[in-house]
């Protein structure tokens, strides 16, 4: 950069006093040696005495201070929110986002736990074939897909077997499992060929 | 570092930074002082900014606040006042971005603030010209513009208040001058011209 640019850059500085040493220096030595900057010099220190010197706006320190004082105790107050979120805005962005995911999940998941409608046992409810939520007692039977309604009625029939519910589309179905020689009855059910599999369900007493 | 004729007339430092920890302390007489001292050169360097009075009262009361509710934030490798002027310059600026968008949707609203500006308070002839020459510039060049030419301070310490490199002050000063140097003689002309036709 040259000298007269390098001064150019710097005249508003050296106008306000603020250059030091060296740099006041050069700033100087370029004035006494080049016209164009002796110019523009003498139009900037025109301008910043016009800025400088310009009249201020009657101020009222007194009434702006009475208006912000209600603030300074309101403030005072509620310096835990407000500290929080000042040093949230202080931690690192990516930290930010972790915080933020972090408060989300524990927002759904108080959300989950804690809504009027939530209903645990509706869960508990769902049954699937290897659930053990039918009473104790019961018998899981699965009729093999060919079997018909016929041959299915009159198995449960010939065995004594009540239905609990219906037989599903799948041919699952649920009987009620009491009365003596109940395990005979289980091997001999699962010897029958319209049967796929006959499983009591939870810890059966004989 | 060398200090320099400014920094000389300049008040000490330790005067503010004592009164600054009074304040952490919650001393209600030491932020009383503290806002005294800096209320009128805030206001005029977020006057110059904003351009709007009323805009500027509330920026400058939200400043001291934060300096209120913040002071402990100050870490002390800075001048007080080369702290304060940097939240000073970042609130006005986030305020001038939530008008610019909000103009978008209420045209009338600048016309009718600077109507009342103009009428808020006397400008005479030389604050008038000023006034509308800095009107040209962009509020970054005004803030540049304003701190080294009022407020006194270098282009390093300017840097710090606005948060940017050394050669950004620079060229902003260059394209400010610029701008000023092609605007200020046609407007003075021109204010003369009108005064000489109402005499």
């Amino acid at each position: 950069m040259s000298h007269h640019q390098w001064t150019q850059e710097h005249l508003a500085w050296y106008i306000n006093d603020t250059l030091v040493g060296e740099e006041h220096a050069r700033v100087h030595q370029h004035l006494n040696e080049c016209v164009l900057c002796r110019q523009e010099y003498a139009q900037l220190k025109c301008l910043s005495q016009h800025v400088s010197l310009e009249a201020a706006r009657p101020l009222n320190s007194a009434a702006a201070f009475a208006e912000l004082q209600p603030h300074l105790d309101q403030s005072s107050s509620a310096g835990t929110v407000s500290g929080f979120f000042s040093t949230f805005r202080q931690t690192p962005v990516t930290m930010r986002y972790v915080m933020a995911a972090q408060g989300a999940a524990l927002i759904l998941l108080a959300s989950v736990l804690f809504l009027p409608d939530f209903d645990s046992n509706a869960v508990s409810g769902y049954t699937t074939l290897s659930s053990a939520s039918s009473n104790h007692g019961d018998l899981r039977l699965v009729f093999d897909t060919q079997a018909t309604q016929e041959q299915r009625e009159l198995l449960l029939q010939s065995y004594g077997l009540e239905l609990v519910g219906t037989v599903s589309s799948r041919g699952i179905a649920t009987v009620k499992w009491s009365g003596k020689k109940r395990q005979e009855k289980l091997e001999s059910l699962r010897a029958q060929s319209a049967i796929v599999l006959a499983e009591p369900v939870g810890d059966v007493a004989e | 570092m060398e200090l320099t004729d400014r920094d000389r007339r300049r008040p000490p430092d330790e005067h503010e930074r004592r009164l600054l920890d009074r304040v952490v302390e919650r001393d209600r007489l030491a932020f009383e002082q503290l806002f005294y001292a800096y209320h009128p050169r805030l206001q005029r360097f977020v006057t110059r900014m904003v351009k709007h009075a009323w805009l500027a009262d509330e920026i400058v009361n939200d400043v001291m606040l934060a300096i209120w509710k913040g002071a402990k934030s100050f870490a002390g490798n800075s001048r007080v006042s080369t702290w304060i002027f940097g939240i000073a310059y970042r609130v006005s600026l986030k305020r001038l971005r939530r008008r610019r968008l909000r103009a978008i949707f209420v045209h009338n609203d600048i016309a009718i603030e600077q109507a009342s500006h103009d009428g808020g308070y006397d400008l005479d002839e030389q604050r008038e010209w000023l006034q509308r020459g800095f009107d040209q510039l962009s509020a970054r060049q005004r803030a540049v513009v304003e701190l080294s030419y009022y407020s006194g301070y270098g282009y390093a310490e300017i840097g710090k208040i606005l948060g940017c490199p050394e050669n950004t002050v620079k060229t902003r000063m260059f394209h400010a001058r610029r701008i000023l140097k092609r605007v200020l003689p046609t407007l003075e002309h021109e204010t003369i011209q009108r005064g000489r036709q109402t005499k």
